[in-house]
């Protein structure tokens, strides 16, 4: 368990515990809590319904989060199958005898269980009698005579193989590739991966399973026999697979275990350059790492749920402490301390507190599931690969944390309003009369809401955009509560309401959403939660326009309605909090359906004018006359594949590992020029996207990253931010594509930066 | 209780109340008033006079804008909130119109809460209020919730209530304003019976059947005290 969980459960067992011993000191208020908090069935099941939002949003949050890094974990663990450790020499081939000097060597005997020779390539493959291709594969090389320890190749149509029976040339392909290259059995494929090409036929399509799973995505699968003309002497290899006993964690802890031995075996081989690799322990991670801006997403859209919440808790304390306002001051005559009575409403909220967070969570597992699937269908769509499931993760711990979050979350939003509903005069409670007006509390109220101001300024000053409309909210209430003896509420309210709405508004509409941070999403959540406030209030001070309408459209429906309006009216920053509690959760509903319903993009100036692109395995391909005539404009993009270490910050760190697959589009000079592609975010020292392709001329450390590719991996990568491990000064990212279907890569320089593959070219012809 | 026999039990000096709303009211305007130990005084005026604003100033359920009142000794006027709190729960008890008994109680933890409040313990409280209870011919309801007893059933629950910890003065406002004539009777009874056993009640009424039972009847109008009725009877009037 974190130090965080164990945090968050110990202060709700604390605070629980504390609660616990009071009530046994004070059994009266014990039994009043107690008695109150069950009395009514339907009203306690409405009230404890309603605290259930803040239990729902926390656990489908954190659930869901826990849910993405287990799937995404249970995919790293798919992906690498039996393979534990590897050698390699960073992409270099070495001679394919060190596996056999492995795998004779008698030290490893009992740590590893099998040693295989292979070939982890990245290139073009294409389907000769489907006429297809893509530029984007996997080459996965095994030693089939060593394929057992691995497991074997579950053949779609239920047979299963080691690659020891395949024909010669034989290879498998993955159900994507098959589907992308709608290749069947038999079919002929040309590989073209560095300067090298293979001819093979396609043996069979495997399932994600097992060996098969390599790359999650279109993966070739080739004895190394089959392919002797990708390995450049033909006995070369890249990668030495390593499987230890166990799998899962057992396998990476054997593997760890192992390491030293593997590393003193390779050391005594004496090849330069060979690395050992914790291969599985490194992709795991790097799953577990990739999550972490999912985490932050998804706890963060809970809490315009918990904001929700939040405010029907204060409602619902305020509705109670209303309804029970002469039982409450009977008390008080009665010799009950205003503590006592801030304790009796905290013993009680504790009680709805923690009904509604335990009910909370079958809710929010359900919500955690549904929003999983979703994004795990939205992920597969968006990579275009098979869809390996979404697996719902429910650790006790991450329960125990929602419903000790929820329900101090509940507890700590009840008690403030309990401390506000606390103050009341006796005299009028007793016989339920009207608040009196009183003289008192002037002098406070002006010392807090002149402290609010304060606050609201130093938050304003030091929080960025969303400070920026957080601080001047309150700067706002605080001007309003202090305002209150000067100007009457219904303009005091519609005045403030009015400012903080359009306070709100200026600020996101100001705010560029693809800033070099994070920045306008905060400034998003922020803003939606204060303007839908803000014209909470405006409507809930007016409401008293509603009943002059409806007065005048039909008196008698205007009478009939005149006493709840006229409650509502009473109550302005009561029924604004209500409306706004509701107008949060719609404002989230409609901001999801307006912005999936109106994504339409503007193809014409995102594709820069081209209508059709072609990928090539070729350096160059030759178009009919016929066809050529219909192309009024052609541009030629050189693409390079990366495959080796790349290391990319987020928000959370670093993304990247050993083995990332990374696609480099290069410009040319006269394409810089006169760039063929349309750009979106600029970091903000270039003053305009003409002044980022003539730096890029200027300086091969400058590259423009397209968001697809950045968004699959890694979520929050963003301009200014350096790319390490690709080459030796690293480079980075000063732009956006817009155009990210188009492309899915980094776009340099021609010059910059040095790979390991050779060219390939992706040609955009018009 | 338990003071000095020759101190009056409750003593207002020049006591003034202002409600602020749209229009400032004053609601006592200097009241002098004295009330001896073991008296019984009953409040009476039309409505809008101040006597209900006068016994929730003398009770300290609600603050005064002027002057000064001390009971059994002790001055209100200086004490805190939680002091002045403190000191209803050791020696005041309240009758109140509407009962105000807490519906999720029992009669016998209705009558204990003043017991429980002063922190004695949970077997000393009960049993105490059963026999309060049982004083009052209550012991057969003690386990009902107050929506299971009659009116009078209540309003006997809520004397018992208010007698339960012995307190130095009652407090009655419009104790029998929710009964009808026969309860009322019972119920004036009981406080005159409580209050020859020695217990100092001072209730507000509008009802001439309960206001001559008492041994003084203090008349207000316009938030002033207009006079002290009964012979020999030394109630100030202003």
């Amino acid at each position: 368990m974190s130090a965080w969980s164990w945090f968050v459960i110990g202060t709700f067992l604390a605070v629980y515990g504390v609660l616990a011993l009071l009530a046994l000191r004070r059994p009266l208020l014990a039994r009043l809590a107690f008695r109150e908090a069950w009395r009514g069935g339907l009203q306690t099941g409405l009230v404890v319904a309603g605290l259930a939002l803040a239990g729902m949003g926390i656990t489908a949050g954190l659930v869901a989060a826990d849910s993405t890094e287990a799937s995404v974990t249970q995919n790293a663990y798919l992906s690498m199958g039996e393979v534990d450790l590897t050698v390699t020499g960073n992409g270099a081939l070495f001679d394919a005898s060190v596996a056999d000097r492995l795998a004779a060597d008698r030290n490893l005997a009992t740590g590893i269980d099998g040693v295989q020779g292979g070939l982890d390539l990245v290139g073009a493959v294409a389907d000769l009698d489907q006429r297809a291709s893509d530029t984007a594969v996997r080459l996965y090389g095994f030693d089939a005579s060593r394929q057992r320890p691995f497991g074997a190749f579950h053949l779609v149509g239920g047979r299963r193989t080691y690659g020891d029976d395949l024909p010669p040339a034989g290879v498998l392909v993955s159900r994507d590739l098959a589907d992308a290259l709608h290749a069947q059995a038999g079919d002929r494929l040309r590989i073209s991966a560095g300067a090298s090409s293979a001819e093979v036929l396609v043996a069979g399509v495997v399932k994600l399973e097992g060996p098969g799973a390599f790359g999650l995505g279109r993966t070739l699968f080739a004895p190394l026999g089959s392919i002797p003309s990708l390995a450049a002497a033909g006995n070369q290899i890249n990668v030495v697979r390593l499987s230890t006993p166990g799998d899962g964690l057992a396998g990476i802890a054997a593997g760890r275990r192992s390491l030293p031995a593997v590393r003193e075996a390779v050391a005594g081989l004496g090849v330069p350059g060979l690395e050992v690799n914790e291969a599985k322990a490194a992709q795991v991670r790097q799953a577990e790492r990739s999550t972490q801006s999912a985490r932050a997403t998804l706890v963060t859209m809970s809490l315009l749920v918990v904001a929700a919440a939040a405010t029907v808790v204060v409602h619902l304390t305020l509705m109670l402490a209303e309804e029970r306002r002469r039982r409450l001051g009977t008390l008080r005559a009665l010799g009950l301390s205003r503590s006592g009575l801030v304790f009796l409403s905290v013993l009680e909220s504790a009680l709805y507190s923690l009904a509604g967070a335990v009910v909370g969570v079958l809710p929010g597992l359900a919500l955690a599931r549904y929003l999983g699937q979703v994004a795990a269908e939205a992920g597969a769509a968006l990579s275009g690969s098979e869809s390996t499931g979404y697996q719902l993760a429910v650790r006790p711990e991450t329960v125990a944390v929602a419903v000790s979050l929820a329900a101090m979350l509940t507890v700590v939003t009840m008690a403030a309003a309990a401390l506000r509903t606390a103050r009341f005069a006796i005299s009028a409670a007793i016989r339920d009369l009207p608040e009196p007006a009183s003289k008192g509390g002037r002098r406070w109220r002006l010392l807090a809401a002149g402290l609010l101001a304060a606050a609201g300024f130093a938050i304003a000053l030091a929080g960025g955009g969303a400070g920026r409309v957080l601080g001047a909210t309150l700067m706002i209430v605080g001007a309003t509560w202090a305002g209150r003896r000067w100007i009457e509420d219904r303009a005091r309210y519609t005045l403030a309401g009015t400012l903080i709405l359009a306070w709100a508004l200026v600020v996101q509409a100001t705010t560029t959403l693809s800033s070099e941070d994070n920045a306008a999403f905060a400034v998003f959540f922020v803003g939606i939660v204060v303007s839908v406030f803000g014209l909470s209030l405006v409507v809930a001070a007016n409401l008293a326009l509603v009943d002059r309408f409806l007065a005048l459209v039909s008196p008698r429906l205007g009478a009939t309605l005149r006493a709840p309006v006229a409650y509502m009216t009473r109550r302005p920053l009561r029924t604004g909090l209500t409306t706004g509690a509701f107008g949060i959760v719609l404002a989230a509903i409609t901001v999801f359906a307006v912005v999936g319903g109106s994504y339409q993009p503007d193809y014409a100036r995102d594709s820069a004018g081209f209508d059709v692109i072609v990928r090539s395995a070729q350096p160059a391909i030759t178009l009919s006359p016929a066809l050529q005539a219909q192309i009024a404009r052609a541009e030629v993009i050189p693409t390079r594949l990366y495959l080796g270490r790349f290391l990319a910050p987020n928000s959370t760190g670093y993304a990247g590992g050993d083995s990332t697959y990374v696609p480099l589009y290069t410009l040319s000079e006269a394409q810089l020029a006169n760039p063929p592609l349309h750009l979106s975010t600029r970091s903000q020292r270039f003053p305009d996207d003409a002044s980022v392709w003539r730096a890029m001329r200027e300086d091969p450390g400058l590259v423009v990253a397209a968001p697809t590719f950045v968004a699959y991996s890694y979520l929050s990568s963003r301009v200014n931010t350096m790319l390490h491990e690709m080459e030796r000064a690293g480079i980075e990212i000063v732009h956006m594509l817009k155009d990210s279907e188009a492309l899915t890569g980094i776009i340099s320089f021609q010059q910059s930066p040095e790979t390991l593959s050779g060219p390939r070219e992706a040609h955009r012809d018009r | 209780m338990g003071g000095d026999d020759s101190q009056p039990m409750v003593v207002a000096q020049r006591l003034r109340k202002v409600y602020r709303g749209a229009t400032a009211v004053e609601a006592l305007r200097g009241v002098d008033l004295e009330v001896r130990r073991g008296e019984m005084v009953a409040i009476v005026g039309p409505s809008g006079s101040g006597k209900t604003t006068l016994l929730n100033c003398l009770s300290g359920l609600d603050r005064f804008d002027g002057g000064r009142v001390v009971i059994d000794g002790a001055d209100l006027t200086t004490m805190s909130d939680r002091d002045r709190t403190a000191y209803r729960a050791r020696n005041m008890g309240f009758v109140f119109q509407a009962f105000n008994l807490l519906p999720v109680l029992t009669a016998v933890e209705n009558t204990e809460i003043p017991l429980l409040l002063q922190g004695v313990s949970a077997r000393a409280a009960r049993r105490r209020a059963e026999e309060m209870l049982e004083t009052l011919g209550l012991a057969q309801r003690a386990r009902h919730r107050p929506d299971q007893l009659s009116g009078g059933e209540q309003q006997r629950v809520a004397v018992a209530r208010a007698l339960v910890h012995k307190p130095a003065v009652v407090w009655a406002d419009e104790p029998t304003g929710n009964l009808d004539t026969e309860v009322t009777h019972v119920i004036t009874e009981l406080l005159v019976k409580t209050n020859r056993e020695g217990q100092t009640i001072v209730l507000v009424t509008h009802n001439p059947q309960v206001s001559e039972r008492a041994s003084r009847v203090i008349r207000m109008r316009d938030g002033r005290i207009q006079e002290a009725a009964r012979a020999g009877v030394e109630g100030a009037a202003t």
